[in-house]
């Protein structure tokens, strides 16, 4: 009896010292808040299978084509909304992009029209076309599309643009 | 006469683009910031406190390896190397030794030691008084090192790999890598030797631009050559670069290699790098940008001259433009007359407006690269003519707008109506009767003449070729 509650004691104090050495405790970066007159973008709040993010927004030609290019990441709760200049078959690429992205084309109506997921920086100079003409394009976190379990034809509210 | 051969190897620090600091939360903003406001107790070295690993820093250093084709670290951890100063308030820095986070790798031809990660000191400034003032703004900033074998041969070789990994560490996003801001500093150890040892060894410091970096190396080189053929010794010592003078001069004679008692830092776990899966080989290539050396092959494919080649890689905002400008566009040909267009007249108005060698920094067309597609197109369908072209590119590059509306409002739009070429025909033969003269006494560059009086006249908007055939048989 005493032995074998010896043994649980040992194999405890392995497991804790296995995992004190081997599982990194990283310092995640904390994001500095712009301050609201240096933030070039109006936010709107884009809301997709009830999930709620803020969305940065990109409605002028400069915006549009920098898009997240050059930034190293976004947060889990950060979309770009894109807005076009008219309902067409815009195509995207990852020119000077560091993370994947999943890409998603929405009609007049909110509509999902096409979308694109994990799509990676390697992929460049390669252009990601809509399967259909789309006034809206949003880019979120690459495996965010993949956990909202999204389909074609699915609406998307988006509300507000301050 | 005996020859002797320079032999040169590279220590290139740069600051890394992040958030927060290496080891703590306080923001890694050096140059913004009022002196010693971004601190905290673990920068500032306090007892007790406990560091901890920036994983962006971590995960920058791994892309610049798998760049660079290196070999990722299977375990990794930190060193402290101890010594005393001012500008380092722990008494020692975190640094890696033993298991830099990368070993090997090749860059521009030239074969990388290791990389490896570390963090930045404070800066001291002796500008007033009898004082120094420390600022720790900069202490504990994320700092990488890259080592490079001693197998450089010339200042040129040792430029041009500064060159390319700053091109690289901006690429990746990972570092501003400003020479002139110290977010990106070189260090070049020197020897020469006329037999196959190597020689002694001088490391030069303070270089603040590639082009400090050649200076200094040549003179070395020459430095040490004097000394050797008259027969003197070269001292190993540490020398500084004075720009102004173009001289090195010593710093400091090396004592017995300096022992900074090395040793594992036990508040800082190890990594296993291998087990962090974001960190995998294949992860990180995923989240590569288009390399330099990737978008040469790209832009060479394409059949651009290398002189192009060479701005849109080096000034990636002229690239971005061409890229943008191309997009969709398949015809070899188009292509290539917006590669020229950008190339020389594009850069040509940029650098008359901002001054010659500023085009890098400010090197953005200030209008949309779809309105220079469709100027190009005029130019293709024959709508406007190149000298046209060049002054609907002059007014959109000062005021902005529509190429076809300048071209109209301008008068540039192409005139194949052949009375109005006529005319201008007519004008000009009136106007230059001398000229007429000698034409018709044999004298054909002449005609050569009165065409390009008849384009001036037009502003270029007639088509040469008819203008040719009009006044040839006017004359006849």
């Amino acid at each position: 009896m005493k032995k074998g509650f010896l043994f649980i004691f040992i194999f405890i104090v392995f497991v804790t010292l296995v995992v004190f050495i081997y599982q990194t405790n990283f310092q995640t970066e904390k994001k500095f808040e712009m301050p609201v007159a240096n933030d070039p973008y109006k936010h709107a709040e884009v809301t997709i299978n009830g999930k709620v993010f803020d969305a940065y927004v990109s409605d002028t030609e400069k915006l549009r084509e920098k898009g997240l290019s050059g930034l190293s990441s976004i947060e889990n709760n950060e979309v770009m909304l894109f807005v076009l200049p008219n309902s067409d078959m815009y195509g995207f690429w990852m020119k000077d992009m560091f993370f994947a992205i999943d890409i998603l084309w929405l009609d007049d109506n909110f509509e999902v029209v096409s979308f694109k997921k994990n799509v990676s920086p390697d992929t460049f100079p390669k252009i990601f076309f809509p399967k259909k003409p789309a006034k809206y394009v949003i880019e979120l976190k690459s495996g965010t599309l993949t956990k909202l379990v999204l389909k074609d034809h699915d609406k998307i509210s988006i509300t507000g643009g301050k | 006469m005996k020859t002797y051969r320079p032999t040169i190897g590279l220590e290139i620090h740069a600051e890394l683009a992040t958030q927060t600091k290496m080891f703590c939360d306080s923001k890694n903003d050096p140059f913004n910031a009022e002196p010693n406001t971004n601190v905290c107790p673990i920068c500032m070295g306090h007892p007790g406190t406990l560091p901890v690993i920036n994983k962006k820093a971590v995960e920058h250093v791994l892309r610049v390896g798998v760049a660079v084709e290196g070999k990722i670290a299977d375990f990794t951890e930190f060193d402290r190397k101890n010594y005393f100063y001012p500008d380092i308030p722990k008494g020692y820095q975190i640094s890696q030794y033993k298991y830099p986070l990368v070993r090997g790798g090749e860059l521009a031809d030239v074969k990388i030691t290791r990389i490896h990660l570390e963090e930045d000191t404070a800066s001291s400034g002796h500008d007033e008084g009898d004082y120094s003032l420390i600022d720790f703004n900069r202490a504990g900033v994320p700092l990488m090192e890259l080592v490079t074998e001693p197998i450089i041969h010339s200042p040129e070789q040792a430029g041009n790999f500064g060159r390319e990994l700053q091109l690289l560490l901006r690429t990746l996003g990972v570092s501003e890598a400003n020479m002139e801001k110290g977010e990106m500093r070189v260090e070049a150890n020197i020897s020469v030797s006329d037999t196959d040892k190597l020689g002694t060894k001088v490391e030069v410091k303070n270089l603040n631009s590639f082009k400090s970096v050649e200076k200094a190396i040549a003179y070395e080189i020459e430095r040490h050559t004097a000394l050797l053929e008259s027969g003197k010794k070269i001292e190993q010592e540490t020398r500084g670069w004075d720009d102004t003078k173009g001289k090195t001069f010593s710093q400091r004679k090396k004592e017995d290699s300096h022992d900074y008692r090395y040793f594992p830092d036990p508040d800082l776990p190890k990594m296993k790098i291998s087990e962090i899966a974001e960190f995998s080989r294949e992860n990180l290539a995923k989240t590569m940008p288009e390399l330099p050396w990737e978008k040469r092959k790209r832009y060479a494919k394409i059949g651009l001259k290398p002189t192009d080649i060479h701005i849109y890689v080096t000034i990636p905002e002229i690239g971005a433009f061409f890229d943008l400008a191309v997009a969709g566009i398949s015809k070899k040909e188009s292509i290539l007359l917006m590669s020229n267009y950008i190339s020389s007249d594009i850069l040509g108005l940029i650098k008359k407006k901002h001054g010659e060698g500023r085009e890098n920094e400010i090197a953005k067309p200030p209008f949309d690269p779809k309105e220079f597609a469709r100027l190009i197109a005029l130019i293709e369908n024959k709508i406007i003519f190149s000298r046209g072209a060049k002054d609907i590119l002059a007014i959109m590059f000062d005021r902005g707008g529509d190429p076809e509306i300048i071209a109209n409002k301008n008068g540039l739009i192409q005139k194949s109506d052949q009375s109005v070429v006529k005319k201008i025909a007519k004008e000009v033969i009136n106007e230059n009767q001398k000229v007429v003269a000698e034409y018709k006494k044999g004298k054909l560059t002449s005609l050569q003449f009165l065409i390009g009086q008849g384009m001036k006249k037009s502003k270029g908007s007639v088509n040469p070729e008819i203008l040719k055939t009009v006044i040839v048989s006017l004359l006849s």
